[in-house]
């Protein structure tokens, strides 16, 4: 017997164990290599269950009832088959492991030692194939649950964004009817005084002279009854563009955004008495979606609308202010409405935080207008306290930035 | 499971003396050898070999027309690297397989196929090809060619097998630290051929190089450990100054020695496998002595090979008949082991 042998082919058994994390394929290529090297006409690897159930196997399949475990509880043990063969058993992970060989009773006694000497790494091995399934399995179970999760969350945002523009809708509404309340009017009041002076037969339709007063008062009353309806079709408009989201960016000055926001709200603070200041201090474009940026400055203004009526301030005012800082151009809205409570200013932008609850609020305008100005244009949406009342920020990249970077690139190419 | 073995050293004359039948054809590499003819010609099965064995003589042109006895059926595996099934392979008691012996397959396809055999069914066989060591389709029936592909003849008749090389260690253990099926890519954890080269040089005393690489590693095949077996021999033939290409696969940390040979030893090695043949034929005596023998062991031995013939023959009673093929590696399994594809051994076979 080569002890010299014996020692290289262990070596040799040794590293075929573990060259897999898949058990499968980590027995099979073991069983491959053992069987070459000692002989073994057929190898398998058993599985427990009611009984022993083949898991993989090497070698002759008309072999393999030879080599199928019996219930024996022992960890080994050898079984000499009528035609002299042996039958070797190893109870190993969670299984049994056999093979058959055909040499002397030495041959296998010393084969045996092999097994033995390579046991406890091969049962490892086992071990962490079977972990490395637990393991696989767990983190699809996880994923599932993420991917559960995300969905729930997807219809989440589905259906703030569905609140969000109803209650849009509503406080549009109630701006268009501000902003149609004075030309609605002042066509009746036109409409009005025409039946007035009918009535009155004011005109003496049977001179000329009155004919042609008559003819000029009626060409005024319907030219200003036009003027109206022109502006009331401009505002229609000016609403539908607004509800129409933006697919491009564009460039704009974020003062034309502002002048437009007040076209459609601006008449809704004129009549609770809000006075509203501009000051223009910028002179550059931002590239953004700018109807997106007018909803969240709407937004802003309605906030210190409804605080204004709620706590009925005299002399109440917004200033509003356009600037640039250091590449960013910048709108600040400041009113006189006694600020927002210390308490609660770190969680107004948060979904479902509101402070009108029972007067319809929703919770979602200033988490929308966040969402907006952070994930969407890239900019920064921040709220503080001025002393007199509250200050909103929305912070956006100039384009005067971009020219400068791009002019510096051009140079260094160059 | 051959009734009658003939030799022709030409087609035409083959053409003119075969009879109805069924048949196994092997073909010497250099034979004037027209596939299109085939067609004409009973069934058959066939493959092309170096060289080709009848008695006591190797031929590089010529064939030998087997015909398949009742108790024989033969197929074609067109290709070796899909699974296949035949009718009754589970029943037969013998086999004689031919392999595309340049195919990167072979390893996998003998061992699907020996899980599918009987319990105590025996074979021999080996690798078909040319000596231009370039795969062509050198596997074929009546109607086509093909490479990557196998014959089984299979049948109900016992036969005899005995294995034996005669090579012996010189040099190691060392380790095959990484390969790539048939391709030696690392030993010891550097190239294969640097360190071949300084093992071989060290005892031919010659310069190993590219171009002398096959004269040369001929004579210093490489043996696989196995445990209480002689070595796995397995032939380097090419190289390309950093890999070693071999006839049949080896694994990556395979344990291999450096192996020599004289030609007595090698000799004497055919003579005990013949004897071990002869012996492990339980039932009737040999009708065919067929010998399965390396291209190399003929190239290696050079004049004596025909001294390996005749010991061979002598082994077997005088009125056996005495052929074979020369091959690119060599299959076994006298049922008592896993099955190998052997290099520079010797199969005989007691049919």
């Amino acid at each position: 017997m080569d002890f010299n042998q014996q020692l290289l082919v262990t070596y040799e058994c040794v590293n075929a164990i573990g060259i897999s994390l898949d058990k499968q394929e980590m027995i099979e290529h073991f069983l491959r290599v053992f069987s070459k090297k000692t002989g073994a006409v057929v190898s398998a690897y058993w599985e427990k269950k009611d009984s022993y159930e083949l898991f993989c196997g090497q070698g002759k399949k008309a072999l393999l009832s030879k080599i199928k475990p019996k219930n024996i509880e022992d960890a080994w043990y050898t079984i000499i088959n009528d035609d002299n063969s042996k039958s070797l058993f190893m109870k190993i992970g969670k299984g049994m492991m056999s093979f058959l060989f055909v040499q002397s009773d030495t041959s296998v006694e010393l084969i045996e030692s092999i097994l033995h000497s390579l046991y406890t790494k091969l049962d490892n091995a086992i071990m962490s194939c079977d972990s490395h399934k637990k393991l696989l399995s767990l983190n699809q179970d996880l994923n599932k649950k993420i991917e559960e999760e995300v969905r729930k969350n997807r219809e989440k945002d589905k259906h703030i964004l569905q609140q969000s523009r109803q209650a849009q809708m509503g406080e549009m509404i109630s701006m268009i009817a501000h902003q149609w309340r004075q030309p609605l009017s002042a066509i009746s009041t036109v409409v009005a005084g025409l039946k007035l002076k009918e009535a009155l037969g004011k005109y003496d339709l049977n001179t000329k002279e009155g004919q042609i007063e008559h003819k000029k008062n009626l060409g005024e009353s319907l030219n200003k009854i036009e003027e109206y309806v022109r502006f009331l079709t401009t505002t229609i408009d000016d609403f539908r563009n607004f509800f129409k989201p933006d697919k491009k960016r564009e460039e704009v000055y974020l003062v034309e955004l502002v002048d437009k926001t007040l076209e459609i709200i601006g008449k809704a603070l004129e009549v609770n008495k809000i006075t509203v200041h501009v000051e223009n201090q910028s002179k550059v474009k931002v590239n953004t979606y700018a109807n997106e940026v007018m909803q969240v400055i709407l937004n802003v203004l309605k906030n210190s609308e409804d605080v204004f009526k709620e706590k009925k301030i005299e002399n109440a005012y917004i200033k509003i202010r356009i600037k640039s800082e250091e590449g960013y151009e910048k709108i600040e809205i400041e009113d006189n409405a006694g600020g927002i409570p210390e308490d609660i200013i770190d969680k107004i932008f948060e979904p479902y935080f509101s402070t009108k609850q029972e007067k319809n609020g929703t919770g979602l305008g200033l988490y929308m207008s966040k969402t907006i100005i952070e994930d969407h244009c890239g900019g920064t949406i921040s709220a503080s306290n001025t002393g007199k009342g509250a200050l909103f920020s929305i912070s956006l990249k100039g384009m005067e930035n971009d020219c400068i970077i791009n002019f510096l690139r051009s140079l260094s190419l160059n | 499971m051959f009734e009658q073995v003939l030799y022709f050293a030409s087609f035409e004359e083959l053409q003119k003396n075969v009879t109805d039948g069924r048949y196994l054809l092997v073909v010497a590499e250099k034979s004037d050898f027209p596939f299109e003819m085939l067609k004409n010609l009973p069934p058959l099965v066939g493959a092309i070999f170096p060289r080709i064995v009848f008695e006591q003589q190797s031929y590089d042109k010529g064939f030998i027309l087997a015909k398949l006895n009742n108790n024989t059926s033969a197929f074609i595996v067109e290709e070796m690297d899909k699974d296949f099934s035949a009718q009754d392979l589970e029943k037969l008691n013998s086999f004689f397989l031919i392999v595309d012996g340049l195919s990167s397959h072979i390893g996998s396809f003998l061992e699907k196929f020996f899980e599918e055999i009987k319990e105590d069914a025996k074979l021999i066989g080996g690798g078909a090809g040319k000596l231009t060591l370039v795969q062509e389709s050198v596997i074929f029936s009546n109607h086509f060619q093909a490479q990557d592909a196998a014959i089984i003849v299979g049948s109900y008749d016992y036969i005899g097998v005995g294995v034996k090389h005669g090579w012996k260690e010189i040099q190691g253990p060392f380790m095959a630290t990484q390969t790539q099926k048939c391709v030696l890519q690392k030993i010891n954890y550097v190239n294969a051929f640097d360190f071949y080269k300084e093992v071989v040089e060290k005892d031919c005393g010659k310069s190993l190089r590219e171009d002398n690489f096959f004269e040369i590693a001929k004579s210093y095949p490489l043996g696989i450990s196995r445990y209480s077996k002689e070595p796995v021999v397995r032939d380097p033939i090419m190289t390309n100054g950093e890999d070693i290409i071999l006839v049949g696969d080896m694994d990556s940390s395979s344990i291999i020695s450096l192996l020599k040979g004289d030609n007595d030893s090698l000799v004497d090695a055919a003579k005990i496998a013949a004897k071990n043949a002869i012996q492990s034929l339980e039932k009737d005596m040999a009708k065919n002595a067929v010998i399965v023998d390396c291209i190399s062991r003929f190239l290696f031995l050079e004049e004596d090979f025909e001294k390996e013939l005749i010991n061979i023959k002598t082994q077997f009673p005088q009125n056996s008949q005495f052929w074979g093929v020369l091959t690119l590696g060599e299959i076994a399994n006298e049922s008592k082991e896993n099955i190998e594809f052997y290099n520079k051994t010797c199969v005989v076979g007691a049919l």
